[in-house]
């Protein structure tokens, strides 16, 4: 909000009247099998209101118009509820702020003359589409071997809201559910482990009566298929929740390990 | 069950029992220790206890070396097939701001205790074994505390010990509370065992520090 044709105080403390001009170090990368390396760009005019995906359209655009290859980024809703963009911002998933993905990230987080260190999501089972774009369909993977329910379409189907369900399962349930997939908990372990995308997908069913019937199947699956694709295993470092952009608690990791040993004795 | 072996929840619950297996023996090890301050008799009765029961020396003491091979056979396991899963390292990661630095570095403060262990082993235990098995000594019920004491007299064995407690309270620090944790044990409780963990992995190590500091700083004068 601009007073007298100047920032007033409370916007004063933040750089979104500020353009700043920023030393860029983008991973480029051709293809799959092609090895990468990090290329510098400077861009100035980067303003603060600036979303960082707006902020990498206008070096594109840039780019574009020197007859360059534009960095290739991916991004779909720009509303932080879809789990498409991703990006490892100055050694962070989604960047220095939290509870948010790369899209909310606003370049007022940044200051003048910053150096920022732009990244793929690094796994073995993410491997780098190109430039910043890599393939994440293992979490599709692990979601089709047991993130589901069946449910009975024959015309006799039980209305959900007619089942009764605990206040505080059916919020644990939700809070789970919010996970979005966006690999962010792989990109920040230390071991590349996917337990708390896998968990959250196992608990959002596992709280739910409708989840009940197929849970020992889910979990073994789901767990089965997530150590196929290579990921690491947990060490409880806590480095997935602090950067998980919609805040999905440890306590689903450990609710996974209930199940899976409650399934394992149950052959 | 071959599944079972392999699976990544499992080795972690392998990592935690065994791990709080050691915790167990630490807290018992470190009670019979810390009578060589207060009453050198008292420890002398209770190493030999240990030294001849055969129930210790036959079940438990093998019990014990399988708990602690267990423990870093499967560590190492899990630290390649962690190191594997990330492909290639990040030009940035700033680690730090988002986990603590003793809960990313479990493998290192976990070495250091692996190769204190060598040395404790040799001091101890290799000397046992040679006094009962090969030297075929008489029992002796009085000279635990003087050969303890003795051991502490150079100062680089005392100081090689204190620095592998500092580590030991490290990986406590992380491990004791995050085996709960990997056995699916989060609840109302888990901030107790928290704050527990933060005591224990600071008393027990602090205790043995002391215990060898104590001893190299009150030499047996004869």
């Amino acid at each position: 909000m601009l007073v007298d044709g100047k920032p007033n105080n409370e916007q004063q403390t933040t750089n979104n009247y500020i353009t700043m001009k920023l030393y860029l170090k983008i991973w480029r990368q051709k293809d799959a099998s092609s090895p990468g390396k990090i290329v510098d760009y400077t861009l100035d005019g980067v303003e603060g209101d600036m979303s960082f995906l707006e902020m990498l359209d206008i070096l594109n655009e840039e780019l574009v118009s020197k007859g360059e290859e534009p960095v290739e980024f991916d991004h779909d809703c720009r509303e932080g509820i879809c789990g498409t963009c991703s990006l490892q911002i100055n050694g962070e998933p989604h960047g220095p702020d939290r509870l948010v993905t790369t899209c909310q990230l606003h370049m007022r987080k940044f200051n003048d003359g910053d150096t920022i260190v732009i990244e793929p999501f690094k796994a073995k089972a993410f491997p780098v589409i190109k430039d910043l774009i890599v393939d994440r369909s293992a979490f599709e993977r692990i979601q089709q071997a047991g993130g589901y329910i069946s449910v009975n379409t024959s015309g006799n189907t039980v209305d959900a809201n007619a089942i009764p369900i605990n206040k505080h399962d059916a919020d644990e349930a939700m809070d789970a559910a919010t996970c979005i997939g966006c690999g962010a908990c792989v990109a920040a372990c230390k071991n590349a482990s996917a337990m708390l995308f896998t968990s959250a997908k196992v608990s959002q069913f596992a709280l739910l009566p409708q989840g009940r019937i197929e849970a020992v199947e889910r979990v073994q699956n789901m767990v089965r298929q997530m150590d196929l694709e290579g990921f690491g295993n947990c060490t409880n470092t806590g480095a997935c929740e602090v950067e998980c952009p919609k805040g999905i608690s440890l306590t689903n990791i450990a609710r996974m390990n209930r199940e899976y040993l409650s399934a394992s004795l149950k052959g | 069950m071959s599944g079972l072996i392999k699976s990544s929840i499992a080795r972690k619950v392998v990592m935690a029992l065994s791990g709080l297996f050691l915790v167990v023996f630490l807290t018992q090890h470190f009670t019979i220790n810390v009578t060589s301050v207060i009453d050198p008799e008292t420890f002398n009765a209770w190493s030999h206890f240990m030294g001849y029961n055969p129930l210790v020396q036959f079940v438990l003491q093998p019990i014990l070396i399988a708990g602690v091979v267990i423990h870093f056979v499967m560590g190492f396991a899990l630290e390649i097939q962690n190191k594997k899963a990330r492909g290639g390292s990040y030009v940035k990661y700033k680690g730090g701001a988002n986990a603590p630095w003793v809960s990313r570095n479990m493998i290192y403060s976990g070495l250091v205790v692996l190769a204190f262990l060598v040395l404790h082993f040799y001091d101890f235990w290799v000397h046992e074994m040679a006094y009962k098995y090969i030297e075929v000594s008489p029992e002796d019920p009085t000279r635990y505390y003087h050969e303890t004491v003795e051991k502490f007299e150079p100062f680089w064995r005392t100081i090689l010990y204190v620095v592998a407690f500092v580590l030991l309270s490290l990986h406590l620090w992380h491990g004791f509370a995050s085996s709960f944790q990997s056995m699916g044990w989060n609840n109302k409780y888990t901030p107790a065992v928290k704050t527990f963990t933060k005591l224990f992995s600071v008393v027990i190590p602090l205790g043995f520090a002391f215990i060898a500091l104590y001893h190299h700083l009150n030499p047996i004068t004869q």
